[in-house]
């Protein structure tokens, strides 16, 4: 193996290649930090200008793109409170809060720091632990991915803290929202009050820029006139190294959020979606100061930002040892893969590895190379946008919205629906609803009901159906991991009361 | 805790309605929503009794300030989305981004201001376009117009 990775590096390291991925990188930055371009998106818009390159040029381009548009959502998640991909949704917990402190310039450095760490974790584990993982990955049936949900939606007793009643109602709406439309089994149209054009479902990401990206537009319309712009920036010298020590402290955290984001790439059908809130609530769970989260700590940011860009390698995992997708763009890889007359699947490191170690390795570079990318347009775009008045940068947003959510089916009944989601979500943000919830919600809705009833028809061998539900020792450390992240903010508390007493 | 309350109140009224649109349906199509919507009842009940218990907590008002600013700007974006299909994406997004940013800016507007207004709108617009439509091929809103 490690002949065929010398020798991928020796593809890698030409000017040519080297400027392919820079090129990918700017690409995938760009569309990661609008709202409404997905990187399956970015990646699936920009296959076609492969077709002309050679399959380990594409691969390389494509990787690099899918890199870096995971970590470009960071971007608007922290100057806009509005993730541009669902990978980022936790970082607005955490990152926006610094933004209007003052402090946007380190959380993109601290999110570009922990997205090059998860990135780099993510390619190891590919390279090395493809197999077994993949392996792991197969045992999951669907009452394992219902339990996985399960588990997900455990997540809201640590992201809503003030109110874990609100927290779990917000997610509950979510769950609903998720069912509207077409059922994945059985195909009865549901909750379309007549609307044709419903008959698809709710859009996640038409619905995610409508709950983040409109309530943040309307506050800063009421608050126009105590702010002219979004934030005071603080020039601080030595910011760089200071952040990066910083970061790179926190060695607990990058590394089980980066492992956390591979596993999660593995499985099917999650993705950082999932990744970036499961390693936000373990880094909750796990802080010393859990209450300090969601008022603009860096935890909250590394925590989710090493996750997500974990579940680029993560998710290639499946797809190269298996011809499984591990998340949405890896599907388009795995179309771009059959285009080139390569079949995904184990037979791609015997008979192909030149060009699969030469993948892995771009990718390795391509996140390497994420860390001055992203520091210069990082910067330079937060300097933007924090010197925009309210004036533009309100209706700038509008218009984004409007692009995002029309260009995910080219329709206006996208752009409508997520107006209406937004002013549902303004008004659910008013009476102290957060849109984390809703959201995990709208993403682990389907997850859940897909594993749900395909669990209820395994049951019906048994005597009694809903006993398949807990007869797999799988699906027994799901349940485990579901009631011990239900009832930890609960455990905390008591110990600290226990601790208090003590003290005194 | 009142905004609490309603609220509560217009959750278990739509669990309620959500409920009655499952008759009809298949197990497989009803039984993960029918397990969301009672599940959305307890928690709505879990709010009520929670809000009656809180009287003294306080809550910031439910209506913010400027309350109307808010409302006509929903009510320009809805109007946008209505005449994309209609006006263009360019000639709509021009007029309806220019509307916003005078009705959000604090002060008066003059021909000048509201001129420098258009090109810095028209100018974003375009590049957009130019960006999406033209090099990566992507479709944008196409109506009468451009």
């Amino acid at each position: 193996m490690i002949e065929a990775v010398i020798k991928a590096f020796g593809h890698i390291l030409t000017l040519k290649v080297l400027l392919m991925i820079l090129a990918g990188l700017f690409g995938g930055l760009i569309s990661g930090a609008l709202p409404g371009l997905t990187a399956t998106m970015a990646v699936a818009l920009l296959v076609p200008f492969t077709f002309s390159m050679d399959p380990t040029e594409g691969l390389i381009v494509l990787g690099a793109i899918y890199m870096a548009c995971i970590y470009g959502g960071a971007f608007s998640a922290i100057l806009v409170n509005t993730p541009g991909t669902p990978s980022s949704i936790g970082t607005t917990f955490d990152g926006y809060p610094m933004a209007k402190k003052g402090e946007g310039e380190r959380a993109i450095l601290v999110a570009t720091y922990a997205s090059v760490y998860g990135g780099i974790v993510g390619v190891i584990f590919l390279l090395f632990l493809s197999p077994p993982l993949a392996n792991v990955a197969l045992r999951f049936g669907p009452p394992e991915y219902f339990w996985m949900a399960v588990f997900g939606i455990t997540i809201i007793s640590s992201l809503a803290s003030k109110n874990v009643l609100k927290g779990f109602l917000g997610g509950a709406i979510g769950l609903l929202i998720s069912t509207i439309g077409i059922a994945p089994i059985g195909g009865d149209v549901r909750f379309t009050a007549g609307f044709p054009q419903l008959q698809g479902g709710i859009e996640l990401i038409v619905a995610l820029i409508g709950f983040f990206c409109i309530p943040e537009v309307l506050t800063m319309i009421t608050e126009r006139d105590k702010t002219f712009h979004i934030a005071e920036t603080k020039h601080e010298k030595g910011i760089l190294v200071r952040t990066f020590m910083e970061v790179m402290k926190r060695q607990g955290n990058l590394l089980r959020s980066s492992i956390i984001g591979t596993i999660v790439g593995i499985l099917p059908g999650a993705g950082g979606s999932v990744a970036n809130l499961v390693a936000y609530n373990e880094a909750v769970r796990v802080s010393k100061t859990p209450e300090k989260f969601g008022t603009g700590v860096i935890d909250g940011i590394i925590a989710t930002e090493s996750s997500n860009n974990a579940v680029v390698g993560g998710g290639i995992i499946p797809l190269v040892t298996l011809g499984i997708p591990g998340a949405p763009p890896d599907a388009i890889l795995y179309g771009v893969l059959l285009i080139h007359g390569l079949r995904p699947g184990p037979e791609l490191f015997s008979m192909h590895s030149d060009i699969i170690f030469t993948f892995i390795m771009s990718l390795f570079v391509a996140t390497i190379f994420m860390l001055p990318v992203g520091v210069i347009s990082g910067r330079l775009l937060h300097r933007t946008v924090v010197r925009i008045p309210i004036r533009f940068l309100a209706p700038a947003i509008f218009f984004l919205t409007i692009i995002g959510s029309y260009s995910i089916r080219n329709n206006v009944t996208d752009v409508f629906i997520m107006l209406t989601l937004g002013v549902l979500g303004y008004v659910l943000k008013r009476l102290e609803f957060h849109p984390g919830p809703i959201t995990l919600g709208l993403i682990l809705g389907p997850i859940g009901e897909m594993g749900f009833v395909q669990a209820l028809l395994m049951g019906q061998m048994l005597p009694n159906k809903w006993m398949i539900f807990f007869n797999r020792p799988l699906s027994w450390v799901l349940i485990v991991l579901s009631v011990v992240s239900l009832c930890w903010p609960l455990l905390i508390r008591q110990f600290a009361k226990g601790w208090k007493i003590k003290e005194m | 805790m009142k905004a609490d309350r309603a609220a509560s109140v217009v959750f278990l009224l739509a669990s309620v309605v959500f409920w009655t649109q499952t008759y009809g349906l298949q197990y497989n199509g009803f039984v993960f929503p029918r397990a969301v919507i009672v599940l959305i009842i307890l928690l709505s009940a879990g709010l009520f009794v929670q809000s009656m218990g809180r009287k003294g907590d306080e809550q910031k008002a439910f209506l913010p300030a400027n309350i109307p600013y808010v409302l006509v700007s929903i009510a320009i974006v809805a109007l946008w989305i209505y005449f994309l299909n209609i006006l263009g994406f360019i000639v709509s997004g021009v007029i309806f981004l220019s509307i916003l940013t005078v009705i959000i800016d604090l002060g008066k507007p003059n021909l000048t201001a509201v001129l420098k207004v258009v090109a810095v709108h028209t100018a974003l617009v375009v590049a957009f376009w130019v960006t999406f439509h033209l090099i990566l091929l992507v479709p944008l809103p196409e109506g009468y117009l451009i």
